[in-house]
C-alpha cells in the first residue's frame, strides 16, 4: 500500500494527477490511498479521503510500505518515526501550490537523510515507486537537543 | 531540576510540522508543568491538547490575525506561564510576543528544521526579544549572536 498525504492546509493537484498517470503507466498495479486535503482534482485510479483524524492517519501510515507526500516537515518526521520510506515532492509557488518555495529548500536539505527520497516530476516519482526503498529512522538527536535546551533555560531562569 | 516542575510552560505552535517538532521537544517540556496549545485551520484533524486556537498567517488578513491574538491572550490569561515555547508559526510568535511583554514570561523559540537557509519570518522578529532562539541549522545561526545552534530535532 502506498499512502499519499498532501497535508491539511493546501491542495496539491499536480501530485494527485501525477499519481493517476503513474497508475495508468503501470496498468494500475499499485494500491494507493490518498489524503488529499483541499485539492480540487478528483483521483481516478485510487482511493482517497479529504481529511482524516490523527488516529486514522497514523493507522494508514503504519500499514503502508511507502509514503508519498508534499515536502512538509510533519509527514517527513512521522514517516521516519514509523520507519517508513518517504518520497517527497516539493510544492512550487510558480504553480500556486504554496506561498513560497521553502519546500524546495526542505527537499534539498532532507534528500541526504536516509529513508527520504525526492521526486520532482512524473519520471522521478515513477522510478522511485518501482524501486525497493529503504526506510530511515529517527535518531537520538531530539533527546540531546532537549538536554541542551534545558541547560540553557536553567541559566535563563536561574535555577 | 526540582524547581523546573513548578514553573509553568506554555507551548504554542501551528498544526503539521510545527506540532510534530513540538512533540519531539517532549523531553524538554516534561520537566515543566506544561500546557499545550495548537493553532488549527477549520477543517483539519483534531489534536489531543489543552487548547486549540484559530490559525492565521500574514496573508489571512487583519481580522483572522485579530482572532488569533484574542485566542492567544485568553490562553495566556488562564495559563499565566513562566516560559513560552514555540516552534512557529505566527500564532506561536504572537504567544511569545504577548507572553513576553504583557506577562513577563521567558521566551524560547525553536525555529523549524524546514528553515535551512534562513530563519522563518517569525524567527527573524522573535530573536530580538526571545531569551533563547535556536536554529536547527548551524549555517543559519552562524554569525548571529542572537541565534544559537544546539543541534537538530532529527
Amino acid at each position: 500500500m502506498i499512502f499519499v498525504s498532501v497535508g491539511t492546509q493546501l491542495g496539491f493537484d499536480r501530485l494527485l494527477k501525477m499519481l493517476d498517470i503513474v497508475q495508468e503507466h503501470n496498468n494500475l498495479k499499485f494500491k494507493i490511498f490518498a489524503q488529499i486535503g483541499s485539492s480540487r482534482y478528483v483521483p481516478k485510479h485510487y482511493e482517497f479521503e479529504n481529511s482524516m483524524t490523527q488516529k486514522d492517519f497514523n493507522e494508514r501510515l503504519s500499514n503502508s510500505s511507502v509514503i508519498v507526500s508534499h515536502a512538509g516537515m510533519g509527514n517527513i518526521i512521522t514517516a521516519l518515526s514509523y520507519k517508513k520510506p518517504i518520497i517527497i515532492i516539493p510544492r512550487l509557488s510558480a504553480f500556486g501550490e504554496h506561498r513560497n518555495d521553502h519546500q524546495v529548500h526542505t527537499a534539498n536539505s532532507f534528500a541526504e537523510i536516509a529513508g527520504v527520497y525526492v521526486a520532482t516530476d512524473f519520471d522521478s516519482l515513477n522510478e522511485l515507486l518501482n524501486k525497493e526503498l529503504a526506510a530511515g529512522e529517527l535518531n537520538q538527536s531530539s533527546e540531546i537537543f532537549c538536554e541542551k535546551l534545558l541547560r540553557k533555560i536553567e541559566t535563563v531562569l536561574n535555577v | 531540576m526540582k524547581s523546573l516542575i513548578n514553573r509553568k510552560l506554555l507551548c504554542v505552535c501551528s498544526q503539521g510540522g510545527h506540532y510534530v517538532q513540538m512533540t519531539l521537544l517532549e523531553g524538554f517540556c516534561n520537566r515543566f508543568s506544561a500546557t499545550y496549545a495548537v493553532a488549527v485551520s477549520e477543517d483539519s484533524c483534531r489534536y489531543d491538547v489543552d487548547y486549540v486556537l484559530k490559525d492565521s498567517n500574514l496573508r489571512s488578513g487583519f481580522l483572522a490575525i485579530l482572532f488569533t491574538v484574542i485566542d492567544v491572550c485568553k490562553i495566556l490569561l488562564k495559563c499565566k506561564p513562566d516560559v513560552v515555547l514555540s516552534t512557529g508559526a505566527l500564532p506561536g510568535f504572537l504567544a511569545c510576543f504577548f507572553g513576553k511583554f504583557f506577562f513577563g514570561a521567558k521566551v524560547v523559540w525553536v525555529d523549524s528544521v524546514a528553515n535551512a537557509e534562513k530563519l522563518s519570518i517569525s524567527g527573524r522578529f522573535v530573536k530580538y526579544f526571545a531569551d533563547i532562539t535556536c536554529s536547527q541549522w548551524e549555517s543559519v545561526a552562524h554569525g548571529d549572536e542572537r541565534v544559537t545552534y544546539i543541534g537538530r530535532l532529527l
